[in-house]
């Protein structure tokens, strides 16, 4: 037991080094920027938060359920997850980039949304948030694949624990944006009353986290597709 | 609002050429591996080009027995992986040049996204961008060892020294 609780503090602290280390850092602060816009909906801001870290945790736990309960060579599965996640990611990074700058609709285009579309996009940003969790876990670099593969595996499959501890590594490694949005959650109203303009803030966090998402999204594809800066 | 236009085609255009670039690369050796089936020797050719190819190898007299220090990168590179590369690489040359000269220690600095260099990922477990020391006599692999502890060392040039210094020299006193 003491072992076990042991290991799941190490599983959260390595999800911690994680989030800290440059590349996961990297993605963790687009996801913050992403759930940022929604600053003056502390509701939304909270659950797309939320939402994310539970996209991670839930991806680093099917990888952990899938090596751990099937004969799944490690090194290949990481190194194909390394290899091609990073490539994909450019592309995919642009195209949210372009929705979060109104260059791509998503919804019925025109101004004045009626109430329920305004719902719908909403929700759609709050799984969207989750969604980017997924493929930010999923975008496993030299770093944050020595942690998990290297040492993170290695315990869950000691400790026979495909699940949990993976799943702590999740947390860990969305835990920044977490506490991030719960600072806009429970603390956006004083902001609010404070600014009293965030309506226009807001206006303007959506373009520059749209603008960073494009262009993040095309230094991903110049360094990972065409290999640039080799 | 034009301006707008000529950025989403433009940025638009871009997303759809790196895609298509990307699916371009990855297609290209299968189509080249299938074609190339009936060739055995030339694949095996190409395999020993990729190795050769991939950095610096030097190799005096062949000895009979031999210790050989790997380092696997894939073809993106990062800053962390670049220091493991340049850090081992100074060890080498500058503490065991003698063995290095002499043929008793190689050092060779592989891509494992080469064609040809994929078998280094089953044959040494590599995760990640990783230093590996290996014990070959007669041709043949005795022993081998990823240097894992690199990613928690690299922040400390010392200790990486250290760390890298006392496995090779394990590895050239080792008597089996």
């Amino acid at each position: 037991m003491t072992e076990l609780l042991i290991a799941a503090v190490s599983a959260l602290w390595l999800g911690i080094l994680t989030s800290i280390s440059p590349c996961p850092l990297a993605t963790n602060i687009l996801a913050i920027s992403f759930i940022d816009r929604n600053i003056s909906k502390p509701r939304i801001a909270g659950l797309s938060g939320l939402l994310y870290t539970i996209g991670r945790m839930l991806t680093y736990a099917a990888i952990g359920i899938l090596i751990v309960t099937s004969a799944l060579s490690v090194p290949e599965m990481s190194h194909f997850l390394q290899k091609y996640m990073n490539k994909i990611l450019g592309p995919i990074l642009i195209l949210v980039g372009m929705v979060l700058l109104e260059l791509i609709p998503l919804n019925v285009p025109g101004r004045g949304l009626s109430i329920t579309l305004q719902k719908k996009a909403e929700a759609a940003g709050i799984w969207g948030a989750g969604l980017l969790g997924i493929i930010f876990a999923l975008s496993f670099c030299p770093t944050s694949a020595a942690l998990f593969f290297g040492t993170l595996i290695p315990l869950s499959i000691k400790c026979k624990s495909g699940f949990m501890l993976p799943a702590l590594f999740g947390l860990g490694t969305g835990l920044p944006v977490l506490l991030f949005a719960a600072l806009i959650a429970f603390g956006a109203q004083s902001v609010a009353k404070a600014f009293n303009k965030l309506t226009q803030l807001e206006w303007w966090t959506r373009r520059i986290t749209g603008i960073i998402f494009v262009l993040i999204g095309i230094y991903f594809c110049l360094a990972h597709i065409f290999t640039f800066f080799q | 609002m034009k301006t707008k236009t000529i950025i989403t085609i433009g940025l638009l255009l871009f997303v759809c050429v790196s895609v298509a670039y990307l699916v371009a690369k990855e297609v290209r050796p299968l189509f080249q591996s299938s074609q190339s089936q009936t060739k055995p020797q030339a694949v095996a050719d190409k395999a020993e080009a990729a190795v050769q190819d991939a950095g610096p190898r030097e190799t005096a007299t062949e000895l009979s027995e031999k210790v050989v220090v790997y380092y696997f990168h894939g073809t993106a590179r990062c800053t962390t992986c670049r220091k493991f590369e340049a850090f081992t690489d100074e060890i080498i040359h500058r503490d065991f040049a003698a063995e290095l000269a002499d043929g008793r220690l190689q050092w060779q600095v592989i891509n494992v996204d080469q064609p040809g260099n994929e078998h280094f990922i089953k044959d040494y477990q590599l995760y990640s961008k990783s230093v590996v020391v290996t014990k070959v006599r007669d041709g043949q692999q005795l022993k081998w060892k990823n240097l894992d502890k690199i990613w928690e060392l690299v922040r400390d040039k010392g200790a990486f020294t250290n760390y890298i210094q006392n496995e090779v020299r394990q590895y050239l006193e080792m008597q089996e």
